[in-house]
């Protein structure tokens, strides 16, 4: 005979079922989410499609609100809808010229369709792969961290999507579509009484295993990204080159000075530096980017012969040797720059090599020690140099034995418009500040530096007074405002009349260390312009930043005292913690190579291999202690010791053999087995309860049958329900009274 | 004394992954590292699983993302690529857990007769402790529809012994021995990427019974008047008690004489007058000589299934017999019913030779005494027809 398990299903308050209308609902419903989610990937490209994303949102939010709507929809509008979607994307692709950025709204066009229609289960499947598309374009393009969250978002929403299809057409037939201006029966009804029915019939132990199992998914395709073999082919992809984006970042060719100007403080991550060796980082780095050589009375620009040099790309290829002599022990520089920044690389001064993790098209200038790739890199773009200059001052002999022959041929350093350098303001400027009587290059800046900062305080927001002449001029002879541009630029003026040769240097200066990444953060509001100064004594250029409230001349050298001297400067705020993950995600996701996998595998190897031998050298070590144990001599306490532990295990296992299943089968049946019954342990539930109110005694009859539930066999239990209500009515009753 | 009862209606058995109750232990006994590694790598058999439209899609989506990544390098493929494999792994998952511990059975609810409604039914059961069974179909196939039709389970079967009932109808076309077969078990859950299907060669057979036919009778056949010393020919309880007899084995348990059955030691049962009219037998020669033609020898089983039916209703069906077989008194809806069941199955007999004698004579009779029967026999009426005779006289026609 069968024994009972569970009592009659009667017994037990059964979940309510979901029928085709509350899938129907539950499926329109997550169809307008991953429209939204689609459309949310869109704002990230940076599409020109600012008309249809809109439109596709305020689309999706009314389908949500209201599911009836679509019936409304005129039946030539579904006739249409086709050919003129078609047409519209190839009237796009053939005046945008760019097919990328066309399929993206023709994707967007779809969706919105498939959210003023009522969609069958191919039309839903349409919906997932148009969003998929979507999610993985911007992937590719922005290489950002949103995506992950947005693929994961994207993939649960699509999976109870596909789930409630599937239930709703459990046998796969597709049933036939809704006539045109009739509403299916389940676009009636309210959100809340359907979630209602949602929550009634779920069972929230299945909710919790379905997340379970839903994360279980997410570290299975993790394991599976790191598992599967990696092969380079180093072939980049196309996707990027498919769509123009505009560089985000103040950092061009050219600097102009207005009459206003002012700069947008910007605290986003701009680049990520990873050092093998902290204390090599200087106290004040100027990451050097774009150097302006020729000054146009305008403002400032790249020469046109460093110019075309900077524009002659050399065959793609992966590493590059820099100026820099070779020494030991030096530490490696990661850099990992954000997507619109410049095509200019940061770098600190002079390196020995840099590569990249992938061949790039770049051009280098020896002369003004700057890189720069053929374009800006649409996403975070990542290189490493290996034994790089940081002290500040670069030597250019080249230049000084030019400069010791006469004018060094197609450099700008000295050169200056016509009437600036006799200029009788800038002569007044120079004798003020001491500068036309300055012994070198040093005593120059200092001095120069000092006056400017003494004449003139800093402001983001810079203005010139009006007039004629030359912009910089005009600012130099006012005690106005300016930001560093204008300090630079006005510095580079200065020497250049005084008859140094200098030149304006834009990048950035100084950072934070993230207490999170351990790296290096250097934020767009770190954009900074400087000067760089001849030295003939020395044959090199000096840094020299006029900017108030920096040091003119920096001493950028390392000192022990640099990982203190950042003890301040270390961010641990929300804002460091999201960057350092974008800084993993980067790092360790995307930049994921045949490399980093073979790196993990043979970590992984060495670990086990550890582990190991650690064990087998353990076993060893006892095996020795008990081998030399073994060889003493014997005594009678060494054999009364073996007898009382060969007679105790002895003991344990009769004692084991003959009393163990029967304490496990005792424990199971008290304990453990008899509690899982859901109805026992409700009962229990209600007699605690009752045991818990003071002055309170159930009423015979209703303590018997709570009794009965919690201790008696199934097959003579009542109605539990009843039972239950009852108790609960005895209970509110005392409450009551 | 006892009474025999009658036997149990066998109760089918339960099919499916969760037929058998096998503690952990008979099932890790039972396994084998062979059986194990074979069962990774090849599904077992009768299962099959098939992409859908769907899942071509994801396959063909995932091959896709795998060329370019492999062909790019580019991460963020590889994870796109690395969570659609996982999604269809988990879709595997679930639909073998799914289809886990569930067991079904087919039931039919005879009497079934060619051109009547019949029903049958799938019993299921979901064993599962704690998730529950959704989106199974059942290909289910008979004679009269051997494409099969679909039954489709669209609530959710509850765990711990949650059972469901699918229940359908068809109208049987032939008379004999019908299958009632689930071919195949299936089910697209969770996403609709694989359709996985069990074979399952679940059938139950039952006869299906000639079928009613319509049919002219003649004064023959007609119930005769009373006359001086004979017994009432209508049924009724009104009937005069007649006589008192043993207990035959159908016999209401209503009639059954307890004081006579205490004193005579055994079971005896009220004999009315109604009882006592007069009977008819049936005779059936199934020779193919006489029935050559197919159409007519089912016209005939129809015509003597619908008569004998009548005549029992009447009360005036006696015995029957089909060819060489002896005689069998029908004395209840048992007897009745074999005798449908042996119509369901006849076909024409390979002529051997005519019966010397009929078995029934027109003087013979029934229970000792009772009114002599009359025998019905039968013989092809024209090209297409069927007519019952009494005594050479034509008592009815089909």
């Amino acid at each position: 005979m069968e024994r009972a398990e569970s009592p009659p299903m009667s017994t037990v308050k059964k979940r309510p079922q979901l029928n085709a209308d509350d899938l129907g609902r539950l499926r329109w419903g997550l169809g307008a989410v991953l429209a939204l989610l689609s459309v949310l990937t869109v704002f990230f490209m940076e599409i020109d499609a600012w008309l249809l994303m809109p439109v596709v949102t305020i689309a999706a939010f009314a389908a949500l609100a209201k599911p009836t709507w679509p019936a409304r929809v005129p039946g030539f509008i579904h006739r249409l809808a086709f050919p003129l979607i078609a047409l519209a994307f190839v009237y796009d692709i053939t005046s945008s010229g760019e097919p990328l950025p066309a399929l993206i709204r023709l994707g967007l066009l779809l969706i919105f369709y498939r959210l003023i229609t009522y969609r069958q289960r191919r039309d839903d499947l349409q919906l997932v792969i148009l969003g998929l598309f979507l999610i993985i374009v911007a992937g590719v393009i922005t290489v950002s961290l949103s995506f992950a969250v947005q693929l994961l978002a994207f993939t649960s929403c699509a999976l109870v999507m596909l789930l409630a299809v599937t239930l709703e057409h459990a046998d796969g037939t597709a049933p036939k579509p809704p006539a045109p201006g009739v509403i299916p029966s389940w676009a009636q009804g309210t959100w809340r009484a359907h979630f209602r029915r949602l929550r009634a019939a779920t069972d929230w132990r299945l909710a919790v295993l379905a997340a379970g199992g839903f994360g279980a998914m997410v570290m299975l395709s993790g394991l599976l990204f790191l598992a599967i073999p990696r092969f380079d082919i180093q072939s980049s992809l196309f996707i990027d080159r498919l769509i123009n984006r505009v560089t985000r970042s103040g950092f061009s060719e050219t600097i102009k000075f207005g009459e206003v100007t002012s700069i947008i403080n910007d605290d986003s991550l701009a680049i990520s530096i990873d050092v093998s060796d902290p204390n090599a980082m200087p106290r004040f780095p100027y990451w050097r980017m774009v150097v302006l050589d020729e000054y146009t009375g305008e403002g400032f620009k790249i020469s046109s012969g460093f110019r075309r040099q900077l524009n002659s790309y050399r065959t793609p290829r992966s590493r590059v040797n820099g100026t820099e002599s070779f020494r030991r022990d030096e530490p490696l520089w990661t850099f990992f720059v954000e997507p619109g920044i410049s095509r200019y690389l940061p770098l600190l001064g002079n390196f020995y090599e840099m590569s990249f993790t992938e061949p790039q098209t770049f051009a280098i200038s020896d002369r003004l020690r700057v890189v720069a790739l053929q374009r800006d890199p649409p996403k975070m773009f990542a290189y490493r140099t290996w034994i790089m200059d940081t002290s500040g001052t670069m030597k250019d002999a080249t230049y000084a034995l030019a400069r010791r022959d006469g004018k060094p041929a197609g450099e700008a350093f000295l050169d200056l418009p016509e009437g600036i350098a006799d200029n009788p303001r800038v002569q007044r400027v120079l004798n003020e500040s001491g500068g036309s009587g300055a012994a070198d290059a040093t005593a120059f800046a200092t001095n120069v530096v000092n006056w400017l900062t003494r004449e003139h305080p800093y402001s983001l927001d810079s203005s010139v007074p009006s007039g004629s002449g030359d912009t910089l001029v005009r600012w130099l002879d006012s005690e106005t405002p300016g930001h560093c541009e204008f300090f630079a630029g006005s510095f580079v003026l200065l020497a250049r009349a005084a008859g140094y040769p200098a030149r304006l240097v834009t990048g950035f200066r100084g950072g934070s260390w993230n207490d999170f990444s351990g790296s290096f953060a250097v934020r767009n509001s770190n954009a900074h312009a400087w000067c760089e100064i001849f030295d003939d004594a020395s044959a090199s250029w000096l840094r020299v930043d006029p900017t108030p409230g920096n040091q003119a001349l920096a001493d950028s050298t390392a000192d022990a005292s640099t990982a203190s001297a950042f003890a301040g400067s270390r961010d641990n705020s929300w804002q460091a913690r999201l960057d350092s993950l974008r800084v993993f995600w980067y790092r360790r996701i995307v930049n994921f190579d045949i490399n980093t996998q073979e790196q993990m595998i043979s970590t992984t190897k060495d670990f086990f291999r550890r582990t190991s031998q650690a064990a087998i050298k353990w076993a060893d070590t006892r095996a020795k202690a008990f081998r030399e144990w073994a060889q003493q001599p014997w005594n009678g306490s060494r054999f009364r010791d073996i007898v009382l532990g060969a007679i105790g295990i002895t003991a344990l296992i009769w004692w084991g053999r003959k009393n163990g299943r029967k304490w496990w089968r005792t424990l199971r049946r008290s304990t453990g087995h008899a509690d899982h019954h859901p109805i026992r342990r409700e009962a229990g539930r209600w007699l605690k309860r009752g045991g818990k109110k003071p002055n309170f005694d159930w009423p015979v009859a209703i303590e018997a049958n709570l009794l009965r539930l919690r201790f008696g066999d199934p097959n003579s239990w009542p109605d539990p329900l009843d039972i239950f209500r009852a108790a609960k009515m005895a209970l509110k009753s005392k409450t009551r009274s | 004394m006892k009474v025999a009862s009658p036997p149990p209606p066998s109760v089918p058995d339960w099919h499916g992954p969760g037929a058998e109750r096998k503690t952990l232990r008979q099932h890790w006994r039972k396994l084998t590292w062979s059986k194990l590694l074979w069962s990774i790598l090849y599904p077992p058999r009768g299962q099959r699983i098939m992409p859908t439209v769907s899942g071509v899609l994801l396959i063909t989506l995932a091959l896709g993302i795998g060329s370019a990544a492999y062909n790019t390098s580019n991460n963020i493929l590889f994870i796109t690529l690395s969570l659609l494999l996982a999604c269809l792994i988990l879709s595997g998952v679930l639909s073998a857990l799914n289809l886990s511990r569930v067991s079904w059975r087919l039931s039919a609810a005879p009497p079934f007769r060619v051109g009547q409604t019949g029903s049958a039914a799938i019993q299921l059961r979901n064993r599962k402790k704690l998730l529950p069974t959704y989106g199974l179909w059942f290909e289910v196939s008979t004679k009269a529809e051997p494409k099969g039709r679909r039954l489709i389970l669209r609530e959710r079967l509850d765990p711990q012994g949650g059972s469901a009932r699918m229940e359908w109808t068809w109208q049987p076309t032939q008379r004999g021995l019908e299958v009632i077969e689930i071919t195949a078990v299936g089910s697209l859950f969770p996403f609709g990427f694989l359709r996985k299907v069990l074979s399952c060669e679940v059938r139950t057979e039952a006869l299906v019974w000639p079928a009613p036919v319509e049919y002219q009778r003649m004064p023959v056949l007609s119930p005769t008047r009373r006359q001086a010393g004979q017994t009432v020919s209508r049924i009724g309880n009104s009937g005069d008690l007649l006589a008192v007899r043993k207990y035959h084995q159908g016999d209401s348990h209503r009639l059954i004489h307890w004081k006579a059955s205490a004193r005579l030691r055994q079971l005896m049962v009220r004999q009315f007058s109604s009882e006592q009219q007069e009977g008819f037998s049936i005779h059936l020669d199934s020779s193919a000589e006489i029935w050559s033609r197919p159409e007519q020898f089912e016209l005939l089983c129809s015509f003597v299934a619908t008569l004998s039916e009548d005549l029992y209703t009447s009360g005036r069906l006696g015995l029957v017999s089909i060819d060489l077989d002896p005689p069998q008194a029908v004395r209840g809806l048992r007897e009745l019913e074999g005798f449908f069941d042996r119509l369901a199955d006849l076909t024409p007999r390979e002529p051997v030779g005519r019966p010397t004698n009929n078995p029934f004579s027109s003087t013979s009779s029934g229970p000792t005494g009772s009114t002599p029967r009359l025998t019905l026999t039968f013989a092809p009426d024209g090209a297409r027809g069927v007519a019952a005779y009494v005594d050479g006289q034509k008592a009815a026609t089909a």
